[in-house]
């Protein structure tokens, strides 16, 4: 039951982040859009797969559209960050291969099934994407206050819900199969609970982008 | 078998996912604290950059003041003094005019003191623009440096040097001239050495001067400290100088009898 109230609080709060960034829209910095984006995105996505659950229908085949615009939205992000000190090529050239990859699990895997092929992939890229944002801030000292910058509460969400996930993502197929119960109550407990600190993270981000 | 490997595959996520929440935790406090530090460490230094630069310019200014003052001295004490009597000198032949022995001698002493005022007006042109450094070189200069030091006759110097010829940048020249002549005198005035040795090498584009001699040495440390605590322009003269050139300076004592000071200066 209490599981049940986690992941229904997961649910709701994926709204949080986009009030948040729609109240302060106008301070938004260009390389926050794609996040933004992204959060109008998981709102919907909450709502569909909502909405596929209470007809009946496995809500997986959007799951799998949306890792792959998850993953490109926050490439983007990263991207455009990035562009003001090099040339993020590697960023841009990574999108179309995941894209490639997702196909590629969806063949394997099909439609139907959770896509942690994908899933585990894009939480390692994106884990790898903020340590190296962590790193280029240590090393460069870009920001006289980090903690007031949207971007640093945007990487720890980041790194939060997919290293917190990633485990989960590995062995997601291999636990479906082992017990579905026990896998579809573990799922909602801690995606849900690193869902809720990647939404609260990606609030205060924008939050953040209030001040000049 | 079965359900305990069901169990370890759950609680392995369980507990890796715990484990993962705890070092992320870590990973963002530590970079939040870590930068905060780094970055005052960062403004520190360029504080003390900045603090380090306006001593420099203030002690340029300075020494730009003294020798200002140095030659408005010579200026005012000698020759100012020297034309007044030639005036005075200019009246009293104009009213001996008649009276040949007395013109005669006006006339010497006013050429006397012409002579004089010319000298003075050659040293102080000297102190300022030297002539053989700006016409003949450096290493001409530094010899006419030892000659001078010899004639003196405080110490005695050797020059010693393999390169007859080294052209580098004038401003450089002008200011390694001044700093070496600085060392030399200070050397002089506190070592008390009977003898000194001036040697002038250039090694991978850096210019080399190396000064030994058997007075009283000192260390660099020792020269950082005097030149804090002492308010005498001749150590902090010998450090700007070095610093507006990109040099180095280094002051060693070799052993009780011999005391060294070597000057690198990129050319």
């Amino acid at each position: 039951m209490d599981t049940w109230v986690l992941d229904l609080i997961s649910t709701y709060i994926s709204a949080l982040p986009f009030l948040v960034a729609l109240i302060y829209f106008k301070k938004i910095k260009a390389y926050l859009i794609p996040v933004f984006v992204l959060v109008i995105v998981n709102v919907s996505v909450e709502v569909l797969t909502n909405i596929y659950i209470e007809i009946g229908r496995n809500a997986n085949e959007v799951l799998h559209v949306f890792t792959i615009v998850e993953f490109c939205l926050l490439s983007c992000f990263f991207a455009l960050f990035f562009k003001k000190y090099f040339n993020p090529l590697i960023i841009y050239s990574l999108m179309p291969l995941f894209g490639i990859l997702s196909y590629l699990d969806y063949k394997i895997n099909g439609l139907n099934s959770t896509d942690n092929f994908s899933l585990s992939v894009e939480s390692f890229t994106l884990v790898v994407y903020t340590l190296f944002f962590f790193y280029f801030v240590l090393k460069n000292l870009i920001f006289d206050d980090l903690l007031a910058q949207p971007v640093f509460w945007i990487c720890t969400a980041v790194l939060f819900y997919f290293s917190g996930n990633f485990v989960l993502f590995v062995f997601g197929n291999y636990m479906a199969r082992v017990d579905l119960n026990k896998y579809i109550i573990l799922r909602a407990s801690i995606h849900a609970f690193f869902n809720v600190l990647y939404n609260v993270f990606l609030s205060l981000g924008f939050w953040k982008a209030r001040i000049k | 078998m079965e359900s305990k490997d069901q169990i370890d595959i759950f609680t392995l996520v369980i507990m890796s996912s715990m484990g993962i929440l705890v070092l992320i935790l870590f990973i963002v406090f530590f970079i939040a604290l870590y930068q905060k530090r780094m970055l005052a460490h960062k403004t520190e230094l360029v504080d003390t950059e900045n603090k380090h630069q306006k001593k420099l310019l203030e002690a340029s200014l300075e020494i730009a003041e003294q020798e200002r003052v140095k030659i408005a001295t010579n200026l005012h004490d000698d020759i100012g003094i020297t034309l007044s009597v030639l005036k005075l000198n200019l009246s009293r032949a104009k009213k001996n005019i008649n009276n040949q022995s007395v013109f005669d001698e006006i006339i010497s002493a006013s050429n006397k003191n012409i002579d004089d005022s010319l000298d003075t007006v050659r040293s102080i042109y000297n102190d300022i623009m030297p002539p053989t450094l700006m016409k003949l070189g450096f290493v001409k200069g530094m010899k006419e440096l030892c000659n001078q030091i010899n004639y003196a006759g405080a110490s005695e110097i050797t020059f010693s040097t393999v390169q007859e010829n080294m052209e580098f940048d004038k401003k450089i020249e002008l200011q390694l001239y001044r700093l070496v002549k600085e060392v030399l005198n200070n050397t002089v005035k506190h070592g008390k050495p009977n003898l000194i040795e001036l040697n002038i090498e250039v090694k991978d584009n850096k210019l080399i001067v190396t000064i030994l001699h058997n007075g009283i040495g000192i260390t660099t440390e020792a020269i950082k400290k005097l030149s804090e605590q002492s308010t005498g322009l001749g150590l902090k003269s010998i450090l700007t100088r070095t610093q507006l050139i990109n040099a180095t300076i280094d002051f060693s004592i070799l052993n009780n009898q011999m005391a060294k000071v070597l000057i690198i200066t990129p050319i």
